[in-house]
């Protein structure tokens, strides 16, 4: 089921009063919305509620023996078993055929010839989402930062189904205590939740479907039959489609959370505005970049032991970051490309810091041309993230800067395409207190008037966005 | 940050953009009144009956996409007349307005009509094998990619491929059109778009792929049912043979149409989409030097037969063929594809003589269907990929 579509606003029509309805009675809350989250997940295929199921009920009882363990070889050869068991499903959905192609194909280059009979994995959407959260859970436990709660609870927090498709990722500490606070349904955030729903639609259905469809797609997929200027065209195009994308995916899901008295944390922070890569990271995929620093880059031993290895740890932390977004090297050599740059920006500082130069003085000028470069470096290693091998990002790459096809026709770059590139990067821009004052405004509209308005705002989306929804990017991740 | 001092990457607690926090935390975000409940509902629902009514066309074509049956009529018996409302309100008038606007009106509108076969219901006498046409870089063969989701990695790579023959130009990206066929017209016509989009482009080739989503009651005139029936039979036919002629009917383009190939669910293949690759066939051979049929069923097939997600290549490394669905493609098996489309044009049309002959010559000819290949040209073909790139 997707946000954007009637079949979901029939359902969460039905699911919104019926939640607040029984929100008094906890126990009945609670099974309700597990039944409802996982009609919404079994929606795209029944099955896999089973791999949510197995997954809940395991990591529970991994968390609970952890919890209760008496010593410390216990818990963590227990965390271990945990570990192993949600990265090994991780594994087999979506890295599996990933795996034996490349085993097959190296054994065979080295004379080996073997056939496996493989038959090609269904991915289950949203497995790295939720099996990122399932991972936190018996993480904290193990660190003694979170007890675990009643099976139930965890149940709930899993499957929700907001977020279980594509984030943002959750930590139970953030989620598990609003299971027990008193919600009043006197009081809902509903103007920050109206515009949240509305921008996110806005930015999925007309922006990025829009540039995905007229340009972004096309030049992908046969770089060599467009000129350097669609080739540039698109890659940017690509840039603030896969923002659109995923943080109007996001910004539809925390206006719904909080519509049902929940609060989800922030995902993307005007990621095109960063000024460095670090800044970009502190911005973009918020829960997943914090996810990988304090479950990955922080146990790997963080700045703390030199210089080297930091370095390394940056590169790691990176290319695994981009591995989990999919099974394909062009996935790790974003990421090699992002650790690099993260690299060279730790170098420059900690230079600069040795030689006890101070901070570079923030001028608007100097602003501009670090956001500049930032976004051009963001938009060189998107090159590697959409192209569906290394032949298309050579053909992508050459294509750009061959003088030979500067001045080729471009038809794809209209003005429809501009101003949907326009529209997703200024935003960006649009100060946070400019927002805060037309949500205040529109909360102070009666309830008739806010209807009307978002009803005008559906004819502009519907009739302006592509025939069709187009899955969400993330939802293949 | 837990007990990690000074991480320098991913999210530190503090504030990222100086100036921007700064101000943000002189100004705040001014007070926000929440709201019961009952009124979130309220403002909902009339949020999304006035959406329904502004969008009432949009909405009705929708419905009218629906699979036949329960939920169509469901859907259609709201839509319908939330529509006549609409319109009766003039209601609909600020969505024919925008579209007008960003130019796509006509959006909305549902065209039923399915042209027939042109083609004489009995055969001639046998006509001689007509010449092939000869094309070169100066004269490059012109493509028109298009089709349902079938077409679409297919179609990438025949336009890759076709592009490095050097011979071979194509008109912009795959033309793709999801959830799409001739047995719903409502949802999109492809005989009117068709009609529409080919005569400008006065194409030497339109390689097409639909028929996926046709195995199903056909709608729009002529509709009938159940599937596999002989009446559906028939009515099948005159729509594939309407749309072949259609096509081809400028006595120019030549019609590739890529068949289905075998998909996991081996028993909805062997029963529907092989019936409806028979029809499709029979109806191309009917149409000598006009259609050509694409078999892909061998192209995609293990070596017992049927259908496989992973084949071998000819250097014995094995390749993921088929998408996780089992029913489209990865781009290794679109490039099979693409390699027979390829093949078949091979056969159809002359794209080889071109390298031994005078490098003065500038427009298409016509030589004896028996012209044979030669050897690669480096140079011309550097040259030809420039000139049929775009």
């Amino acid at each position: 089921m997707l946000f954007p579509t009637v079949t979901f606003a029939i359902f969460f029509m039905i699911v919104l009063p019926v939640s607040w309805m029984l929100m008094p009675r906890r126990r009945r809350w609670k099974l309700f919305m597990l039944a409802a989250s996982y009609f919404f997940y079994g929606y795209w295929n029944w099955r896999f509620c089973f791999l949510i199921a197995v997954s809940t009920i395991g990591n529970q009882i991994f968390a609970t023996f952890i919890h209760r363990a008496d010593t410390e070889r216990k818990k963590r050869l227990l965390l271990t078993g945990a570990v192993v068991a949600n990265l090994g499903l991780l594994a087999y959905f979506k890295y599996f055929d990933f795996f034996v192609t490349n085993a097959t194909n190296t054994l065979d280059k080295l004379g080996v010839h073997i056939s496996p009979e493989i038959v090609a994995v269904t991915l289950p959407v949203g497995i790295s989402f939720f099996t990122f959260q399932a991972l936190s859970y018996v993480i904290d436990t193990y660190r003694g930062t979170f007890e675990p709660g009643r099976l139930i609870d965890f149940a709930v927090f899993l499957s929700f189904f907001p977020h279980i498709v594509a984030g943002p990722i959750v930590r139970p500490a953030e989620f598990m205590p609003q299971l027990k606070e008193r919600h009043d349904p006197r009081h809902v955030d509903s103007s920050r939740a109206f515009f949240l729903i509305v921008i996110g639609l806005f930015k999925k259905v007309v922006i990025a479907n829009l540039l995905a469809t007229q340009i972004v797609d096309a030049v992908f997929a046969s770089p060599n039959q467009h000129s350097s200027l669609e080739v540039l065209v698109a890659v940017v195009a690509y840039a603030v489609q896969i923002y659109c994308d995923f943080g109007g995916y996001t910004d539809m899901a925390i206006g719904i959370a909080l519509l049902l008295g929940f609060r989800f944390p922030q995902n993307f922070d005007s990621p095109y505005t960063s000024t460095s890569i670090q800044d970009f990271w502190r911005r973009w995929h918020m829960t997943l970049s914090r996810w990988l620093r304090d479950y990955l880059y922080v146990p790997l031993g963080g700045n703390r032991s030199g210089k080297w290895r930091t370095y390394r740890n940056l590169m790691l932390t990176m290319v695994i970051g981009g591995l989990w977004h999919g099974a394909a090297w062009t996935f790790v050599a974003w990421g090699a490309i992002h650790g690099t740059f993260l690299c060279v920006e730790h170098w420059r500082r900690t230079r600069r810091q040795a030689g006890g130069l101070p901070d570079p003085t923030d001028t608007r000028a100097r602003r501009v041309r670090a956001r500049l470069i930032t976004f051009t470096i963001v938009c060189f290693a998107w090159i590697f993230f959409r192209s569906e091998s290394f032949t298309i990002a050579e053909q992508m790459l050459a294509r750009l800067f061959n003088p030979a096809y500067w001045l080729d026709p471009s038809p794809l770059v209209t003005v429809g395409v501009l101003l949907a590139i326009a529209a997703g990067i200024l935003e960006q821009y649009v100060p946070r207190r400019t927002w805060g004052r037309l949500m205040a405004k529109f909360s102070n509209l009666a309830p008739v008037a806010q209807g009307l308005m978002l009803g005008a705002s559906l004819l502009v989306i519907n009739t302006m966005g592509p025939r069709g929804v187009a899955p969400f990017i993330y939802f293949r991740f | 940050m837990d007990n990690e001092p000074n991480v320098p990457v991913l999210l530190p607690e503090g504030p990222t953009n100086t100036r921007r926090r700064r101000a943000t935390k002189e100004v705040g975000d001014p007070p926000r009144r929440t709201t019961p409940v009952g009124h979130v509902l309220l403002a909902m629902i009339i949020a999304l009956v006035v959406g329904a009514l502004l969008n009432a066309p949009g909405i009705r074509k929708t419905a009218l996409g629906q699979a036949v049956g329960l939920k169509r009529d469901v859907a259609t018996f709201f839509a319908d007349p939330l529509d006549d409302v609409s319109h009766s309100l003039y209601l609909d008038r600020p969505r024919a307005a925008l579209q007008w606007a960003i130019g796509r009106s006509g959006d909305d509108d549902v065209d039923l009509t399915l042209p027939s076969p042109t083609l004489p219901a009995t055969a001639g006498p046998p006509v001689a094998t007509p010449p092939k046409r000869a094309f070169s870089p100066a004269s490059p063969l012109s493509m028109y990619v298009t089709g349902d989701s079938l077409a679409t990695t297919p179609g990438e790579s025949l336009i890759n491929l076709g592009l490095a023959t050097g011979v071979i130009s194509a008109f912009g990206p795959v033309d793709g059109h999801v959830g799409t066929g001739l047995a719903r017209p409502e949802v999109f016509n492809w005989p009117a778009y068709l009609a529409e989009v080919i005569p400008p482009l006065n194409a030497d080739v339109v390689a097409l792929t639909i028929g996926s989503n046709d195995d199903q009651t056909l709608t729009g005139e002529g509709g009938v049912g159940p599937l596999l029936s002989p009446e559906w039979e028939t009515e099948y036919r005159r729509r594939v043979g309407g749309l072949m002629d259609s096509v081809t009917g400028n006595g120019k383009t030549v019609l590739f149409w890529v068949g289905i190939p075998p998909m996991r669910n081996t028993e909805r293949y062997e029963t529907r989409y092989r019936y409806l690759n028979d029809i499709v066939k029979s109806e191309a051979e009917k149409r000598p030097g006009k259609v050509v049929w694409v078999d892909t069923e061998a192209v995609l097939s293990s070596f017992g037969g049927g259908y496989a997600d992973y084949l071998e290549n000819p250097d014995g490394s094995i390749v993921q063929v088929r998408a996780g669905d089992g029913i489209h493609f990865t781009r290794a098996g679109g490039d099979r594809i693409a390699e027979a489309v390829l093949a078949a044009m091979r056969r159809t049309f002359d794209l080889e003589s071109w390298k031994t002959a005078p490098s003065t010559t500038t427009t298409s000819t016509t030589v004896p269907a028996t012209s044979t290949t030669s050897t690669t040209n480096t140079t011309s073909t550097t040259k030809a990929k420039r000139q049929s790139g775009k």
